[in-house]
């Protein structure tokens, strides 16, 4: 299981673990708040990638699970970076379409394009593991998640 | 065209910035590819430059998301194949079979 990179987010406090979200704007919102509080991104980029969204159309939703918030809004990102947040109840953007969902955020910023480009490779390696995917949507809380990283198989 | 292996084809991934999921696409085509046996040059570029862009290529992948943007290009006779899923090998085997089965 890739680990390596989930094991530095947790100890930089870039993961999170949430129960549901009313709307999918919330979720997208909410996923990059570690980042916000790290004074990584100004709290503007979540409303940037949602201005992005309803330009580009939910290119975020990468695939079932997945959800990649991100946008190239490089003056809101004053540190390139990136955050996990598990949410427990798959959040549905689309009314009606059962197919595109996601239980898993992973929100990136870039201050440029090369350091957004190392960003979604980071994620890549996780997503390119199925048992690590498989592992991070049984996560049901922060406690799992340690365990997970820690606990070690 | 059938599959020549000995053509090195030309490969375009695009999304909304050029940023995000055309380089997990990108990644996930050169890996593909390269199992495959295919030769392939694979680039990224975003919807607005695939426009532009695309006619130099043999094919064009996106998240479906953004086919409404590149059928300019499309009407230009070059080949868009829009993806469900970005990073899902059997889509883009599937999207290659076409590529390849087609003209």
């Amino acid at each position: 299981m890739k680990l390596d990179f989930l094991k530095k987010l947790y100890e930089e406090d870039l993961l999170s673990v949430e129960e549901s979200f009313d709307t999918w704007q919330d979720a997208v919102k909410a996923s990059i708040l570690p980042m916000v509080n790290k004074k990584m991104v100004t709290p503007a980029y979540g409303d940037e990638i949602l201005k992005s969204v309803d330009e580009y159309g939910l290119y975020i939703f990468l695939c079932p699970h997945i959800c990649m918030p991100h946008c190239k809004a490089f003056s809101e990102v004053m540190q390139s970076g990136a955050c996990l947040m598990k949410v427990n109840q798959p959040v549905y953007p689309i009314p009606d379409d059962p197919s595109t969902f996601a239980e898993l955020f992973f929100a990136i910023a870039g201050t440029d394009a090369d350091h957004h480009l190392d960003c979604v490779q980071d994620f890549m390696e996780i997503l390119d593991d199925e048992e690590t995917v498989e592992a991070l949507l049984q996560v049901q809380s922060m406690e799992d998640l340690k365990q997970l990283i820690y606990g070690g198989k | 065209m059938s599959f020549d292996p000995g053509k090195r084809y030309k490969f375009l991934c695009c999304c909304g910035a050029g940023l995000g999921s055309s380089q997990m696409l990108a990644s996930k085509l050169r890996m593909v590819c390269s199992k495959r046996g295919i030769q392939a040059k694979v680039d990224v570029a975003s919807a607005g430059e695939g426009v532009g862009a695309a006619p130099r290529y043999d094919a064009t992948f996106c998240n479906k998301n953004f086919v409404k943007v590149l059928a300019k290009a499309e009407a230009k006779g070059t080949k868009i194949y829009g993806l469900d899923n970005v990073i899902n090998a059997d889509e883009i085997n599937q999207n290659l079979d076409l590529f390849f089965g087609e003209g």
